[in-house]
């Protein structure tokens, strides 16, 4: 019994290592690349192992690290504050359309889930940002528009309507309110769902650029994806338009090659290396009504 | 309780009014004046300003979006300069606001539709000044021209003028560069020389075949033809026989001698391109990846021996040759300068949400008259970003933070300095061939789309599927061209053609071509 | 208080109580808001925000009945009844984006939810700390842009050097036109969009499972249960919940395809249309050059009605079988 255990367990583990093999190829095929010479990379196109190793890439990018280091100090200035707050809010209202026993319930579940299918699209949302909340050039203009999705507080939702109703019940007998429930035992009890959702807002707010191409202007609030992304939708855009820069003598040349996009994405997506594990320290098992009490 | 619900609704307002002010700090901490302070100022101001005449201008600041290939580092620096000068000459400041040009197109629809407050916009190739003034975007600017920049006014051939007229009105300033087409050849020197080319011979498309088939033969690693099929390749735009209507969709033509300008649909002599292409496809001669993949790619290698290119304009050799690898050209032109008009490729427009077009329309005509103004611009500072060598010419300093490397984006090329590699005498050679190129006589024309959008949509994503398999001959052209037609059919090709028809006709009688 | 809690509990079954009768409509409704005011308040913050930035921009779903002019504005501008909405159904290739989009997307549901519970399952089962390596291997692909992944995908597919094809040849056979070649493309945008996002779904799922009271685990293993039944017989039924939320929320996107995917990734090639194309790489490609706010207004209506249809339909069956899983 015990060796088939233990035999289930190691195959697990090789499908997991597999699988990550799989999947981290092509990254290592990114990094690869933004390590490789361009003259190599021109020549013989995208390979594991650079032929000719080169810093050029990143040397190119770290040309102006004054731009960079203010494009990181926006991102997570942005992150830490849009996670918390759309954390908090999420939870708020996830748990109380997760609550059955709420009589509006089923009508608020749905005025929320009705925003995820329709939306006033963006000229709207411009003229709302700019024009009534003036939050143009302001680093609220990248946090409020995606604060709140009703994507999270569905699946907030989900996990929180597990939570069984007789605890809640019993904390009022104690004579518990509805806000010192939801702060004292109900936050407590989702560790692992505000760990997952905070993970997802986080990322949400790393990856933004969208926003921030349209509401700022200052370029000492462009936060790092935006800088980034600017880059290579040109160069996308360059080079499938090619009758036009043909006309007007746009070289090529001078951009930033194969090597220094995929230093971008290294550039871009190699802290969330480090948010990663932060997050995970809350994905903990075990914890149950019986150690709250406790 | 009540108590408890209302103090959470003023915390509520509280944090919305806190929100507001950050946003309003934002935007002065920024720039002195948020837009829409500007623009109310703006208002009140502008009228006593016209009536005293240009001494006592008011301060105004303007706004100008246009886009750059790179969004520049010292962006600010080069903003404050170009103020001294502006300030100075016309009493404003200028809010200089690139856009990458990537971005370009989505952002300035959504600011043009919120109907944001600003002044001036670059218009062009991929956001046309006829599209804008159709949705309202812009404003007529015949009147400010005359009152504010008679220079500029007399300096722009009207060919340009009538090019940026929509109902005939001004809509633009065209960012003066070269408006001529020469279509022809250009062929890496090292092959032209190694199978002796004779190019006196090549008097049209077809005559480079026996070259292709030479370097097809010889030069397993090169690319015969560098065709990619993402624009089309037709001679017919303006050959012996044929002027393509421009502003359309590339499909339809006059011929050259008809009194009676009839519009001819897809003629044989165009579709004839294709069943060229489909040939030099199964030759071999044109890549056989070519209608996925991405030119650039192969040029930088230098692996392309012939490229067909439609503006073989003074310097071009210079120009290819750092574009594909290093090595040098030769042009063999099948054609004679034309012009189609002028087809609004760069220009500055005034939003219709301007405070001050008065002020608008000085500042660009300084831009376009002042000499260092422009060159601040397009090349920023003297000493900080670049050096000048001789005369006219300048380099540019190693690590310079300004270098946006699109003079066309300002305004006239005509005023800006001289790269190394560009001949001295290059603006001359251009103006000339600005004013000797055999104009198209229908090259005024403008469509309106509106009446044919829903059939305009589908067309485009029917060629969209298509073009580039039939442009670069990957798709065999008798085999695919009924189902194509059938397709445009649904889509509704005849709808189209009797709507540009009726317009054209109207057109023709308007101009006074056809009673 | 405890008083409270019945009324609470009362509150969330619609029948009038009895010994109520006396007070009007208004009344009761002003006591039941009386009694569920807390986690109105609770809830008011969230109300308030979609309030401001979701439902007053939602004014702008006009433009898609208008010929949306900037100079007249939302209101200003002329109605023009549903021709915003012709191009999207005048021609054979309607059939062909909606075919291929909800095709498509019912394949990402399939494919990706049970990969991902199955994943997550058998993550449980291993030591925390391997399978938090394992996590954020699998989480990798979210941090890449579409563009990216395009590049990526090209270096494995292009025709004259790709990896694929080398390998093909280094066996002897015949390289594949890839971006040339339709039939494969179905598979290929499967797979890609399962390696970008099965981390992400496996995540969540995961999240959900470790919250999972493990008293109940305990007691299957007093009973002897198998990993097999504790899995069917625990695990899936607590995740219910949110598993039905994710699927209902799919269901609401079965219209909305993923441009990034399909554009990039398929390299736009005109070849490998007639199995890539869909709704958004469509309206795309027909609007690109017009710039037409009103038909992209019409588009995005479009697809979010039949969305809602979708989702009431679901949302509605769920309810007939499983009442304490339907959203609403």
């Amino acid at each position: 019994m015990a060796r088939k255990f233990e035999f289930s367990k190691l195959f697990i583990n090789l499908l997991f290592t597999l699988l990550s093999l799989i999947v981290i190829l092509p990254f290592l095929l990114v990094v690869a690349v933004s390590l490789t010479d361009e003259k190599s990379l021109t020549a013989n196109g995208y390979q594991f192992i650079p032929e000719t190793f080169s810093l050029d890439a990143y040397r190119y990018l770290l040309d102006a690290p004054d731009i960079l280091f203010r494009a990181y100090g926006v991102t997570i200035t942005i992150t830490i504050v849009g996670a918390l707050l759309g954390l908090l809010l999420t939870a708020m209202t996830a748990y109380v359309i997760s609550r059955q026993d709420y009589r509006y319930n089923r009508v608020t579940t749905f005025y929320v889930f009705f925003t995820m299918l329709f939306s006033g699209g963006l000229v709207p949302s411009y003229i709302l940002i700019t024009q009534y909340l003036h939050l143009k050039d302001s680093l609220w203009a990248l946090i409020l528009p995606i604060l709140l999705s009703p994507f999270n507080i569905m699946v907030m939702k989900g996990f929180m309507s597990k939570i069984p109703l007789e605890i809640i019940e019993s904390a009022k007998i104690d004579g518990a309110r509805e806000f010192r429930i939801f702060f004292r035992i109900i936050l407590p009890l989702s560790t692992p769902a505000l760990a997952t959702l905070g993970l997802l807002i986080s990322f949400t707010y790393w990856n933004e650029w969208f926003n921030a191409m349209l509401y700022i202007d200052d370029p000492n609030k462009v936060p790092l994806q935006l800088l980034l992304v600017r880059t290579l939708n040109s160069i996308e855009f360059l080079t499938t338009n090619s009758e036009f820069t043909g006309q007007l003598g746009i070289d090529l040349s001078s951009f930033p090659n194969s090597s220094a996009r995929m230093a971008i994405a290294v550039l871009a997506g190699g802290p969330m290396l480090v948010i990663f594990p932060f997050f995970q320290r809350f994905f903990v098992k075990g914890l149950t009504v019986g150690s709250l009490k406790g | 309780m009540k108590k408890r619900l209302f103090g959470v609704l003023a915390l509520v307002l509280l944090a919305a009014s806190v929100l507001s002010a950050c946003g309003g700090n934002g935007n002065n901490g920024n720039n002195g004046n948020s837009a829409g302070g500007t623009a109310t100022e703006g208002a009140q101001t502008a009228a006593p300003a016209t009536d005293s005449g240009t001494e006592e201008l008011k301060p105004v600041e303007l706004t100008w979006y246009y886009p750059l290939s790179q969004l520049q580092a010292d962006q600010a620096k080069v903003q404050e300069e170009v103020n001294k000068i502006v300030k100075e000459k016309i009493n404003a400041t200028v809010k200089l606001m690139p856009v990458a040009v990537g971005d370009y197109v989505q952002k300035m629809n959504t600011v043009l539709a919120a109907g944001e407050k600003f002044d001036i916009l670059w218009t062009g190739y991929m956001l046309k000044p006829e599209e804008l003034v159709r949705k309202g975007a812009i404003q007529p600017m015949d009147d400010l021209l005359d009152q504010y920049a008679p220079e500029l006014k007399a300096d722009v051939p009207q060919v340009m003028w009538d090019g940026l007229s929509v109902d005939g009105e001004i809509y633009g300033i065209p960012n003066q560069q070269i408006n001529g087409s020469r279509y022809g050849f250009i062929i890496q020197k090292r092959f032209a020389d190694k199978y002796n080319l004779d190019t006196a011979s090549i008097k049209k498309l077809a005559d480079i075949e026996p070259f292709l088939a030479q370097i097809k033969q010889n030069e397993p690693d090169i690319i015969p033809f560098g065709v990619f099929g993402t624009s089309f390749i037709n001679p017919q735009s303006h050959d012996d026989q044929y002027w393509v209507v421009p502003g359309l969709d590339d499909h339809f033509y006059i011929k050259t001698d008809d009194p009676t300008y009839t519009l001819h649909r897809y003629p044989e002599e165009e579709l004839d391109n294709f069943r060229l292409a489909s040939k030099w496809y199964k030759e071999g001669y044109i890549y056989k990846d070519a209608a996925t993949e991405k030119m650039n790619d192969y040029l930088t290698k230098g692996q392309i021996a012939v490229d067909f290119n439609v503006t073989l304009k003074p310097g071009v050799e210079a120009e290819v040759k750092a574009k594909n690898g290093g090595n040098e050209v030769i042009t063999v032109p099948l054609s004679d300068w034309f012009s189609n008009g002028y087809s609004a490729t760069t220009n500055q427009s005034i939003s219709r949400t301007a405070a001050n077009p008065e002020r608008a329309m000085m500042l660009l005509n300084l831009v376009n008259t002042d000499k260092d103004l422009y060159n601040l611009l397009c090349n920023g500072v003297a000493g900080v970003h670049y050096e000048k060598t001789t005369g006219d010419y300048i380099k540019a300093l190693p690590d310079s933070r300004y270098m946006p490397n699109m003079d066309w984006v300002f305004g006239s090329v005509f005023n800006s300095y001289l790269k190394e590699g560009q001949p001295e005498n290059v603006w001359e050679e251009t103006k000339k061939i600005n004013s000797d190129s055999e104009v198209n006589p229908v090259g005024a024309f403008k469509f309106n789309s509106e009446p044919v959008n829903t059939e305009i949509a589908n067309l485009n994503a029917v060629w969209g599927e298509y073009k580039r398999g039939l442009v670069t001959g990957t798709l065999d052209f008798e085999e695919t061209w009924p189902a194509l037609y059938g397709k445009l059919k649904e889509a509704g090709e005849e709808k189209y053609v009797a709507e540009v028809t009726k317009q054209f006709e109207q057109f023709l009688k308007d101009k006074g071509l056809k009673k | 208080m405890q008083k409270n809690i019945s009324l609470t509990g009362q509150g969330a079954h619609a029948g009038a109580p009895p010994g109520k009768r006396r007070k009007s409509w208004a009344g009761r409704e002003l006591h039941h808001f009386k009694n569920n005011r807390e986690l109105f308040l609770l809830s008011l913050p969230g109300l308030l925000y979609k309030l401001i930035f979701a439902y007053i921009p939602m004014i702008g779903l006009i433009i898609a009945f208008k010929n949306y002019r900037y100079d007249l504005g939302i209101f200003g501008s002329k109605w023009v009844g549903l021709d915003n909405f012709r191009y999207l159904f005048t021609t054979d290739t309607a059939w062909r984006i909606t075919r291929n989009t909800v095709l498509y997307n019912t394949a990402y549901i399939l494919v990706g939810t049970s990969a991902a519970l199955l994943l997550a399952i058998l993550m449980n089962e291993i030591k925390a700390k391997v399978s938090k390596f394992y996590q954020t291997a699998l989480f990798l692909p979210h941090f890449l842009s579409w563009v990216l992944v395009g590049y990526v995908a090209y270096a494995f597919l292009n025709h004259s050097d790709g990896f694929i094809n080398r390998t093909l040849e280094s066996f002897g056979l015949n390289p594949v036109s890839w971006y040339q070649n339709a039939a494969p493309w179905p598979v290929i945008l499967i797979l890609v969009q399962l390696w970008k996002v099965v981390g992400f779904n496996t995540l969540i799922y995961f999240a959900g499972i470790i919250g999972i009271n493990s008293e109940y685990y305990e007691a299957a293993r007093i009973d002897g249960a198998t990993k097999r039944q504790m899995a069917f017989k625990i695990t899936i039924p607590l995740m219910a919940p949110i598993i039905i939320i994710m699927l209902i929320l799919s269901i609401g996107n079965m219209f909305r395809g993923d441009f990034g995917l399909h554009y990039f990734i398929p390299n736009n090639s005109g070849f490998l249309y007639g199995s890539t194309d869909i709704i958004d790489t469509y309206v795309y490609r027909a609007l690109r050059e017009v710039g037409n706010v009103s038909m992209s207004a019409a588009t995005g209506f479009y697809q979010s009605v039949v969305g809602l249809v979708l989702v009431l339909t679901a949302n509605g069956i769920v309810r007939k079988v499983d009442p304490d899983n339907s959203l609403w």
